[in-house]
């Protein structure tokens, strides 16, 4: 369970990237989280592993007060929760299994780590995810060989080898051509359904949002504006979270329709 | 010139009045160019530099010269000179690992992008500013003065050596590579060494080998030079050579030298090729 209480986020140049948010997530949710660029939606699922530090209020992680945890016990949360990036983050120069083992690597000694020894299970898990993701046969290319959508699955894959309790995605699909982006988010939410991993995605295709998401939060200026299911978030929703009418650039797939 | 296609005037047109005028060069410019042209001319002044002992003096060491057309190619059999090509070659492979393996550390630590913290950061970039302002013959010296075993000495002073140069080309290289990767392995719970060594080292990778190949080129030219100051391998030979006024049997060594260092060069650079 994740639960933010009153946090808010100052960036030390003084942008206020959240104010005063309150949110309860329970285990095995689908969440996303829509809103412009800038709303804080980046912000808000980076404070969940703490790579963003909230400035004032609490946060807790499975009862877990994120923001006094120190270096290793934030090491720990982290290792429970999994990240997808936009850019997808891989080592380009390394092969698809390496840059999943990445994955393990909260399991792994100093010496299993430095010579890169990484156990039979620990592979075996590596494995596991890239079956998962439909992308086992890849394991031994170079990263950079892959496209697009691949090269997510295997950031997936990434975080699925964490075993976590939780997988945080900041806009998984702003970079893949629509077909690859709907079977990039099916992913998600089959791995979100067999696992029960608690899921949060930033997107900012409603489309994609309201065929997905179990729940859906928006975001405007640092606050959260809404918060309920897909089928409450209507037209008229998006058009308050977004503060400006729909355009064609709101939905991934391109046809005729009420908001195209 | 003109553009006929782009413009509809005449190829004889004058262009219009109102066309910006090419500034004149900066104050700075000139000044500086000045400075420079009187620095030279006093720096020649005070060398009393001139080129005439390069025609006057010609004549001078005929005799020698011939002798080094006439080099005494038997000598290369000899188990010093063959023993001797061996040490430096094995002075030059010992302190490329050793040197470019410590520099790797350095480099991590001398990189804002992976070092632990600011003065860490600072500390080694001082180190290794202090380790570079001494050439390899200083650090040849330095070392062949403190250390009895001379091929230690030349090992020794060659590591000093490719640690500086090391550290600062690959310390560079990661100051530029992506941060994606290195996020991502934070958010997978992983340690700051793990951050560099599953992050940054396979994108540096290629670059840092490259850097290792350059110093072991440069390693085998030095340590050929250092043997003259008593750090071991083939310099040593030379040295004797030398003081004895062996001319043709120096030339055979010198030259046999010269094919050596150019066959590894080439060798290390056709790898280097392929690395980046």
């Amino acid at each position: 369970m994740i639960e933010f209480r009153d946090v808010s986020v100052t960036y030390p140049n003084g942008t206020k990237a959240l104010d005063g948010v309150d949110l309860t997530i329970p285990d095995g949710q689908f969440v996303v989280v829509v809103g412009l660029s800038g709303a804080g939606k980046s912000t808000l699922v980076r404070t969940i592993n703490g790579i963003v530090p909230a400035t004032g209020g609490e946060l807790l992680v499975d009862g877990a007060p994120v923001a006094a945890a120190n270096r290793r016990q934030l090491r720990r949360l982290r290792s429970q929760v999994g990240m997808i990036f936009q850019s997808f983050n891989l080592v380009n120069r390394t092969t698809v299994m390496n840059n999943v083992l990445t994955g393990r690597l909260h399991s792994a000694g100093f010496l299993r780590s430095m010579f890169g020894w990484f156990s039979g299970a620990d592979k075996e898990v590596a494995f596991d995810a890239l079956e998962r993701v439909g992308i086992l046969e890849k394991a031994y290319v170079r990263a950079s060989q892959l496209s697009g959508g691949q090269q997510q699955r295997v950031a997936i894959a990434r975080g699925l080898a964490q075993q976590p309790r939780i997988m945080l995605a900041d806009e998984p699909v702003a970079s893949l051509d629509p077909p690859t982006a709907d079977a990039v988010m099916r992913d998600l939410q089959r791995i979100n359904r067999e696992l029960g991993i608690t899921t949060v995605v930033n997107l900012h295709f409603l489309d994609l949002a309201r065929r997905y998401g179990d729940r859906i939060i928006g975001m405007r200026a640092g606050k959260v504006v809404f918060d309920g299911t897909g089928a409450e978030a209507d037209d008229a929703v998006f058009e308050s979270i977004y503060g400006r009418s729909l355009t064609a650039e709101d939905v991934v797939e391109k046809k005729a329709g009420p908001v195209a | 010139m003109s553009t006929p296609a782009t413009t509809d005037r005449a190829p004889t047109d004058q262009p219009p009045a109102d066309r910006p005028v090419k500034p004149p060069p900066s104050i700075g410019t000139v000044v500086g160019l000045l400075v420079f042209a009187a620095i030279s001319v006093y720096a020649a002044i005070g060398i009393e530099f001139t080129l005439r002992p390069l025609w006057e003096d010609v004549n001078r060491g005929r005799e020698i010269v011939a002798r080094y057309f006439d080099p005494n190619w038997a000598i290369l059999t000899r188990p010093a000179v063959r023993e001797g090509f061996l040490e430096t070659l094995y002075i030059a492979i010992i302190a490329t690992l050793v040197g470019c393996l410590i520099a790797l550390v350095c480099a991590m630590l001398a990189s804002k992008v992976s070092a632990p913290n600011t003065p860490v950061y600072r500390i080694t970039k001082f180190v290794l500013s202090v380790l570079r302002s001494l050439p390899d013959l200083a650090w040849g010296l330095l070392f062949v003065a403190f250390v009895v075993n001379p091929q230690l000495s030349g090992v020794l002073a060659l590591t000093m050596f490719n640690i500086g140069i090391v550290a600062k080309l690959t310390s560079e290289s990661i100051d530029a590579v992506e941060r994606g990767p290195i996020e991502a392995v934070e958010a997978a719970g992983g340690s700051r060494f793990q951050r560099g060594r599953y992050a940054v080292l396979p994108q540096v990778a290629p670059n840092y080998l490259s850097y290792c190949f350059y110093v072991f080129e440069i390693n085998i030219r030095a340590s050929a030079v250092l043997g003259m100051i008593g750090a071991g391998g083939i310099g040593t030979v030379i040295n004797i050579l030398v003081s004895r006024l062996q001319h043709e049997d120096l030339a055979a060594v010198v030259y046999a030298l010269v094919v050596v260092v150019f066959i590894l060069d080439q060798a290390s650079r056709a790898v280097r090729r392929r690395l980046t």
